[in-house]
């Protein structure tokens, strides 16, 4: 029976299927998981007990896991795939540029900035449309955070660095 | 007496216009403080305190009070609207309350939310009445064996939440389990899994953790998807007042549910140490393994956002015991409102069951009223909010990012805690995207920690023999009733796909 025929009628399957997406991540829980067991192998009795006692039988669980994975047949992601592997690229890429905007250049700026690229690039709104949510975000956070509640936000890595 | 001196103070509490003008500027500033992801009533109580020095005492209490009580209520606006957790007990309400928003159910999920935590703020002060004079003994036979034996029982829930994924459900459990012993070990004070970094030292942020594993990755699918939170337009999935009211209706249609997780929820409160986070997830872990229809949760079982919240507002009335009582805050919010009281010149401690008796039943009556007050507020807007769920996600999500990463920051205080926000938000994209469960994670982080911490105290005090209190022995029984019914209900066949 082809993996073709898994993907025809919803339901149909009789074996799971494993992407190799699947398959890649239960590896990476088993190093996490793994690592961490290990290097709580490095610390004192007293402190690697805990870690261990919940290490152990965990790094096992994850072995068994990761092996169940691979030995079920691989199936092609996208008989099942609801979105384009293009869109969730580029809905992680964003998120990735919003943490790293916000650590580099703070919140003040960081912040309108990646909301002015947002609606104007990924949202395809109007240049003005843009830079009037990137204003009504910049007034919030330091009209309600600094002025009104007085916290002083993060500047910004590259700013802290200059200043 | 005691009847009269309860009425006479509910009676000075509605007809001193300085109390109620504090009690009402008090709900709506709970409300913000608990909406706004990463605020919480404490630093609200925070900010609050240079305002209250002159201000007569009883106005104080009530304003800082009604404040603190309602902060939970709040915070499950948007646990439920974005999968955004207001704080770190909040985001119980997102594993269920989310899907209701998705499924089109924002409104039912708010009015649930907003009635349950209402019903729960009541039994939680009606419970600081009632048990007022066997708490003394209560709390001198709890000790850390007892915190130690409640965490393992907690932590059975693990299995409850992971339905038919056990053994993803066992290795996310773990792993919260496993982040909770970053920092320093609670014996002898060796950093572990700190890297060098000094911001690993006190661990991994709860509300850091939450937000990542739980908020982030409904924004990053969101975002990959399309449309809007609701996955039915707002024609289709009928909002309007009505399905507001549905979700009050829900909270008598499971009223037994609503008792037990409001009486679970006061218990936790009013022991010091357990944590006022557990109260949410316990609770929610109990709902699941009682329920009918286990499979529901996690899909957006209205019952998952009932037990959360409900506990999470009777927990403000059980804290109160022991801190008014005692001057023990049974939480760390209590220990910031005994902060304030002592600005204030109120001294908790046992007088308080004799003279101080007038200002213990306006207290009482403060979160009673309050807690009705919040829900009235809320049903006046709750249309318009929960309109919010149908708007075009592409036009929230980078607003719903940008509050997460701040109250991130502010609650976590440090950059760095952005940066493993989004590490940890990449992991938890990654375990909705391959059908890993998370609600266990949230388990093993919260009591991981407390667990490890009394089972050192209690080695030390007790030695090996700990288990023998009596208290720890009924806790260790309840443990093993629960693994057991856990056990016998899957052989039924009733616990089927915990979806996420």
């Amino acid at each position: 029976m082809s993996v073709s025929t898994f993907f025809g009628a919803a339901g149909a399957r009789d074996v799971p299927l494993a992407t190799k997406g699947e398959v890649i991540f239960s590896f990476v829980m088993l190093a996490i998981v793994g690592g961490m067991t290990i290097l709580a192998m490095t610390y004192p009795a007293e402190t690697r007990l805990a870690p261990l006692v919940i290490g152990l039988p965990a790094t096992g669980l994850c072995l068994l896991n990761a092996v169940t994975i691979m030995s079920t047949k691989r199936g092609r992601d996208d008989g099942r795939r609801v979105v384009s592997k293009g869109a969730e690229i580029s809905a992680i890429m964003w998120f990735l540029g919003f943490v790293t905007a916000i650590v580099l250049l703070g919140f003040y700026v960081g912040a309108p900035l990646m909301i002015f690229f947002y609606y104007w690039r990924a949202q395809r709104v109007g240049l003005l449309v843009a830079i009037g949510a990137a204003l009504v975000i910049w007034l919030l956070v330091y009209g309600v955070f600094t002025i009104a509640l007085e916290q002083l936000l993060f500047q910004g890595v590259l700013f802290d660095k200059f200043a | 007496m005691i009847a009269d001196l309860a009425f006479s103070s509910l009676g000075d509490l509605l007809t001193s216009p300085l109390l109620l003008v504090a009690l009402l500027i008090g709900v709506p500033l709970g409300l913000f403080f608990g909406a706004v992801p990463g605020l919480g009533g404490k630093l609200g109580i925070v900010l609050a305190i240079p305002f209250l020095a002159g201000v007569d005492p009883m106005a104080g209490a009530v304003f800082l009070l009604s404040m603190h009580a309602v902060v939970h209520t709040g915070g499950s606006i948007p646990a439920i609207l974005f999968g955004i957790p207001g704080s770190g007990a909040d985001s119980a309400a997102v594993v269920d309350g989310y899907p209701m928003a998705r499924n089109g159910e924002a409104g039912r999920a708010l009015g649930a939310s907003m009635c349950a935590s209402g019903v729960g703020g009541v039994i939680g002060a009606l419970f600081l009445v009632l048990f007022l004079p066997v708490l003394r003994p209560l709390m001198l036979s709890v000790g850390p064996s007892e915190v130690f034996f409640f965490a393992i029982f907690g932590i059975t829930f693990i299995a409850v939440l992971s339905g038919d994924r056990l053994v993803k459900g066992l290795i996310v459990g773990c792993f919260g389990l496993m982040l909770s012993f970053v920092g320093a070990d609670p014996v002898i004070g060796v950093n572990r899994f700190t890297f060098g970094q000094l911001f690993l030292w006190d661990g991994i942020h709860l509300i850091t953790a939450m937000m990542a594993i739980f908020a982030l990755p409904e924004m990053i699918w969101l975002a990959t998807r399309g449309g809007s939170v609701s996955r039915l337009s707002m024609v289709d999935a009928g909002y309007n007042y009505r399905s507001i009211l549905d979700g009050c209706v829900d909270v008598g249609r499971f009223w037994w549910l609503t008792l037990r997780t409001s009486i679970i929820g006061a218990i936790i409160g009013a022991i010091p140490g357990l944590g006022g986070n557990a109260a949410s997830w316990i609770c929610y872990g109990h709902a699941a393994q009682t329920s009918h229809t286990p499979e529901q949760f996690g899909q957006g079982a209205v019952e998952g956002v009932i037990a959360p919240d409900t506990a999470n507002n009777s927990k403000e009335g059980g804290s109160l015991l022991p801190t008014l009582f005692f001057g023990i805050p049974g939480s760390s919010g209590m220990a910031m409102l005994l902060g304030a009281f002592a600005v204030m010149g109120i001294e908790p401690g046992l007088h308080m069951a004799g003279d101080g008796l007038g200002l213990v039943w306006t207290l009482i009556w403060a979160l009673v009223v309050a807690n009705i007050a919040a829900v009235i507020l809320f049903l006046l807007t709750a249309k318009w909010v929960g309109m919010v769920s149908f708007i075009q996600g592409g036009y929230l999500i980078p607003f719903v990012f940008v509050f997460a990463f701040l109250g991130n920051y502010i609650s976590a205080g440090g950059w760095e805690h952005v940066v493993l926000l989004g590490v940890f938000g990449l992991l938890g994209y990654a375990l909705k995207r391959f059908d890993w469960p998370r609600a266990p994670f949230a388990i093993g982080l919260i009591l991981g920690h407390m667990s490890e911490l009394s089972l050192s105290k209690s080695l030390a005090l007790w030695g090996p023999t700990f288990f023998m209190r009596p208290i720890s022995l009924v806790l260790i029984a309840l443990t093993i009733g629960s693994v057991g019914f856990y056990v016998l209900r899957r052989r039924r066949g009733a616990g089927r796909s915990f979806g996420d």
